[in-house]
């Protein structure tokens, strides 16, 4: 296996709810990204998985825990001491309408980070650099000095991806970048990604809740369930044969676009997410599991290797 | 049940006249779910839209019919529609977060249409509120009605919204994009739902941009491109054989996603912008089999076989493809 | 034999898309803009930059003085000598008001554009830094607005002394408070945005996101706040005066000559009338030029 680019260990980053509340929204989090490899993180919205991402990245700080940059441990970094690292971690947005600024134009946006790292001497340089980055992510150079929203979601998207390369990153974390994009785009946008990655031997982590997508361009998944991850593994040994009962029921919620292949009769998971404030005691999820027992409800399940995969579940594989 | 025949509806801007919904016919039968799929912009929640009455200034239902149980609902009044609004059609709306008001209790936004269009007792209302919270799979329905909508998470807010459209028993619901905002495992709860509800005998006018809902769920679709529709077919015909390239391409992007392609099928360029519609076919822009004729001469809606429609000029009948 | 014709396709579309617009836009440009899309706002800029014209050319506009009295002549109605009359001392009314133009518009403009980057420089530091910054940023402010205007202003007046640069500082220390509390509450919820985030991922530091990202975000609220605020600079001033701490006679501002006039309101109403008129012309005219500015500084107004 290659290097280890980034580590996560025990993160923990909690959110103030109201009077004396917290909501939890990553718990003691443990994960490694490989060099080049792109790590797929699977979860339902408010599971924190945006907020892992940005921990990783420091745009927010954990609580506890500590993320390593190639062994490094960075946690305690002062920003400027990290700023060398800032440069190498890049972030690709949800939602293209909100991640541009309205009152800049194609050119000052992608400029920006090239300005910020004075990667190019002159104006005409930067300009000349931006041209060179539009063309990498397909939007046509003559929109120079269009705004942002004179394009559509697809096109603004591409706009985020050449700031993210711009200063030449390691990793990009992706929250999200094909969720608020039609189908047709969003393929247009994967195969954008794909390209980068084997041009410019980039890393990924690939914030999604839509499987097929996650399925398509990771190498690893981690799934994510109310702010731990409960199992990860080698995608498509994971979406053969899940471990843990959620991981089960997300891929059997996948709708398949087949008529023929109707899942009226498959088991749905019950009930909804349990509030990250009041979390369940023990296992976060036996309160949805159909297979809990009263070991489940009292005590939290460790992270357990099983081959090549781990997964936290007193009985993986319970449903087989 | 429902029959639209011939709809138009444009929005009127400085920039000029922008057709949002473009000669739409389509026809919603009674107890079946009929999809209308198509990406953002194509006019698919206009199309909703209009058949509620909700097209909002600058835009205009121009021309058309819109006929329920045969009675032309677009040349009533504001007053007689609003007394079908909610009684006899009911919408429901993508964003369970910003459709209830956030500072009355949920029971009473579900009883208000009750109220308005039964004129039943506040208790008798109450029971019915209950009834339909534990219809559509609200788990403590009493309690639950005296909850505030912030105090719901999304899915069950989805669900308070489907019972407000369905407390008055209405023959045809709207669903426009009703999953859409939703967690996956939530999203099939609800659209078992719908079924359910088809299954008692309301009909259900699903609008989704999402293949695998259509297929989960609809008996008939429509597809929708800038305004227009583009191919119509039963469920199975039209992922088994579509005929547009539109649609052709759309299931390939979809499928190509799951079949572990490296480099994904896509469809080239992006949606046209409604003002500067070529003259002719608006998918010819971005189309593989693009002829000739297509950039200047409108296709008609062709049928290729009973209940199988292309607007497509490979389809003509004069020169076949 | 598709893909080829694809191909074919989209670089005509390029090239189709290529022979649109695309400049960067010059300042006159811009203006050029703003009076072909809002003929009201050209004319407001074409009013506003005659009365400019008329204060800074004012000795040879008139025959009159501005001071010196003439009582032969008190209080005489509009006539072809005295165009807008004369006031209680005998002086031409127009003379007045273009000699009084000179300082109405500078107390207009100069204090409120002090208070306004005053107030945005502290509500930026005080929405973006929050903390004990914020705090003591706002506790200042709700000190100032705590107080009643005019007393104030007559309080700092008082201590300063009368004369032009102290009326301007008066003025702007008033007013700051206000401008500084909205652009905080701006600031605060295009802090919250992404792409401020996007910036801080970049490692844009906090000096640029303030001023890049934060700031021209504001413009549309700081325009229409300045259209706000310069008219009711020219009254406060006005008000001053009229206390006997601001502009002295026989030195003219349109306030003061209103409020000169108000006495021989039902014999001479030309006497408050016409400066009203004035203050009601400038004011207007800065408003609609506001309005024509913010739209035309909108990157979502321009033309596709």
């Amino acid at each position: 296996m290659s290097e280890v680019l980034l580590e996560a260990r025990n993160l923990n980053r909690e959110f103030p709810a109201g009077r004396k509340k917290k909501i939890h929204a990553v718990s003691d989090v443990s994960l490694r990204i490989c060099e080049g490899e792109t790590l797929g993180l699977v979860g339902e919205s408010g599971c924190g998985k945006s907020t892992l991402g940005r921990l990783l990245i420091r745009l927010i700080e954990p609580d506890s825990g500590e993320v390593l940059v190639r062994g490094k441990p960075v946690t305690g970094l002062k920003e400027k001491e990290f700023s060398s690292y800032r440069r190498k971690f890049q972030l690709i947005f949800q939602d293209p309408y909100a991640s541009l600024n309205p009152r800049m134009t194609v050119r000052d946006l992608i400029a920006e980070p090239l300005k910020t790292y004075k990667v190019c001497g002159s104006k005409e340089e930067t300009t000349e650099r931006v041209l060179e980055l539009m063309k990498a992510v397909g939007v046509p150079g003559e929109f120079l000095h269009r705004y942002p929203h004179q394009f559509s979601g697809g096109q603004r998207q591409r706009i985020g991806i050449a700031r993210a390369i711009a200063a030449d990153p390691d990793l990009i974390i992706c929250d999200e970048p094909v969720s608020a994009l039609d189908v047709s785009v969003q393929n247009q946008i994967l195969n954008l990604l794909r390209e980068l990655q084997t041009q410019r031997g980039l890393t990924y982590l690939f914030i999604s809740h839509d499987l097929s997508v996650v399925r398509h361009i990771s190498n690893r998944v981690c799934i994510m369930f109310l702010g731990k991850i409960c199992e990860s593994g080698p995608v498509e040994e994971l979406f053969q044969d899940p471990l843990h009962p959620y991981t089960r029921f997300l891929i059997n919620a996948v709708l398949v676009p087949d008529p023929h292949r109707r899942s009226d009769s498959a088991e749905l998971l019950k009930g909804e997410l349990p509030s990250p404030v009041d979390l369940p005691s023990g296992c976060r999820f036996h309160t949805r599991c159909p297979y809990a027992t009263d070991l489940c409800k009292s005590k939290e399940p460790a992270m357990q290797q099983i081959g090549g995969r781990e997964v936290a579940c007193h009985y993986p594989g319970v449903f087989k | 049940m429902l029959q639209v025949n011939h709809l138009c509806t444009s929005f009127f801007t400085d920039k000029g006249e922008v057709r949002a919904v473009d000669d739409v016919s389509l026809e919603v039968p009674a107890g079946k779910i009929v999809g209308i799929v198509g990406e953002s912009g194509c006019g698919k929640s206009m199309t909703a839209r209009s058949v509620m009455g909700l097209v909002r200034a600058p835009g205009k239902i121009k021309s058309g019919e819109i006929l329920l149980d045969g009675r032309d609902i677009v040349r009533l009044s504001e007053h007689e529609r609003c007394a079908i609004r909610g009684s006899e059609i009911s919408m429901i709306f993508q964003e369970p977060m910003t459709s209830l008001n956030p500072v009355v209790r949920v029971g009473h936004q579900v009883e208000e249409a009750l109220l308005l269009h039964e004129h039943v007792k506040k208790q008798e209302a109450e029971a019915r509120a209950v009834e339909i919270f534990e219809a559509v799979g609200i788990p403590d329905a009493k309690k639950r009605l005296r909850s505030y909508p912030h105090q719901l998470s999304g899915g069950l807010r989805q669900r308070v919204l489907i019972a407000m459209a369905m407390i008055c028993r209405p023959k045809l619901l709207i669903a426009d994009e009703p999953t859409t905002a939703l967690d996956v495992t939530v999203e099939a709860q609800i659209l078992r739902l719908m079924k359910k509800l088809c299954g008692s005998g309301t009909s259900i006018l699903l609008i989704s941009h999402n293949l695998g809902v259509i297929a989960q769920v609809c008996d008939y679709v429509y597809v929708m491109y800038a305004g227009r529709i583009v191919e119509q077919a039963d469920t199975f015909t039209l992922f088994d054989n579509p005929c547009h390239p539109y649609t052709k391409g759309l299931l390939d992007s979809v499928s190509s996603l799951r079949s572990g392609a490296q480099v994904l099928d896509t469809i080239p360029g992006v949606v046209p912008n409604l003002l500067h519609l070529p003259a002719g076919c608006s998918f010819s822009m971005r189309c593989g089999c693009c002829m000739e004729k297509c950039a200047d001469l409108l296709p008609e809606l062709h049928e290729t076989e009973p209940g199988h429609r292309v607007r497509c000029h490979l389809f003509d009948k004069e020169e076949p493809a | 034999m598709f893909r080829k014709k694809k191909k074919e396709k989209e670089q005509a579309q390029d090239i189709r898309l290529a022979s649109q617009i695309d400049e960067e836009e010059s300042f006159f440009s811009l203006m050029g803009r703003m009076a072909r899309e809002n003929k009201l706002a050209a004319a407001s800029a074409i009013l506003i930059l005659v009365f400019i014209l008329a204060a800074i050319f004012a000795p040879f506009l008139t025959r009159y003085s501005y001071s010196d009295m003439d009582l032969l002549h008190r209080l005489s109605p509009p006539s072809s000598g005295h165009l807008f009359g004369t006031d209680e001392g005998g002086r031409d009314i127009l003379t007045r008001l273009l000699y009084g133009a000179r300082i109405s518009l500078l107390v207009g403009v100069v204090p409120t554009l002090l208070s306004m980057v005053i107030g945005a420089l502290l509500g930026l530091a005080s929405g973006y830094a929050g903390g004990k910054i914020d705090a003591l940023i706002m506790r200042l402010a709700d000190i100032m607005l705590a107080f009643p205007s005019m007393l104030l202003a007559m309080v700092i007046m008082y201590m300063l002394g009368d004369g032009l640069i102290n009326v301007f500082l008066t003025l702007a220390l008033v007013n700051w408070a206000s401008v500084a509390r909205i652009v905080r509450s701006e600031t605060l919820q295009l802090k919250k945005k992404e792409y401020v985030e996007a910036a801080r991922v970049i490692g844009v530091s906090k000096a640029v996101i303030i001023f890049r990202h934060i700031l021209p975000n504001c413009l549309p609220t700081l325009i229409v706040l300045f259209t706000l605020n310069v008219p009711s600079a020219i009254l406060t001033e006005s008000s001053l005066s009229f206390l006997g701490l601001g502009i002295q006679p026989p030195d003219a501002s349109w306030g003061q000559m209103v409020n000169a006039g108000r006495q021989y309101f039902y014999n001479a109403p030309w006497l408050s009338l016409v400066p009203s008129a004035a203050i009601m012309l400038i004011v207007m005219a800065f408003n609609f030029l506001g309005d024509g500015l913010r739209d035309v500084l909108d990157p979502h107004q321009k033309k596709q």
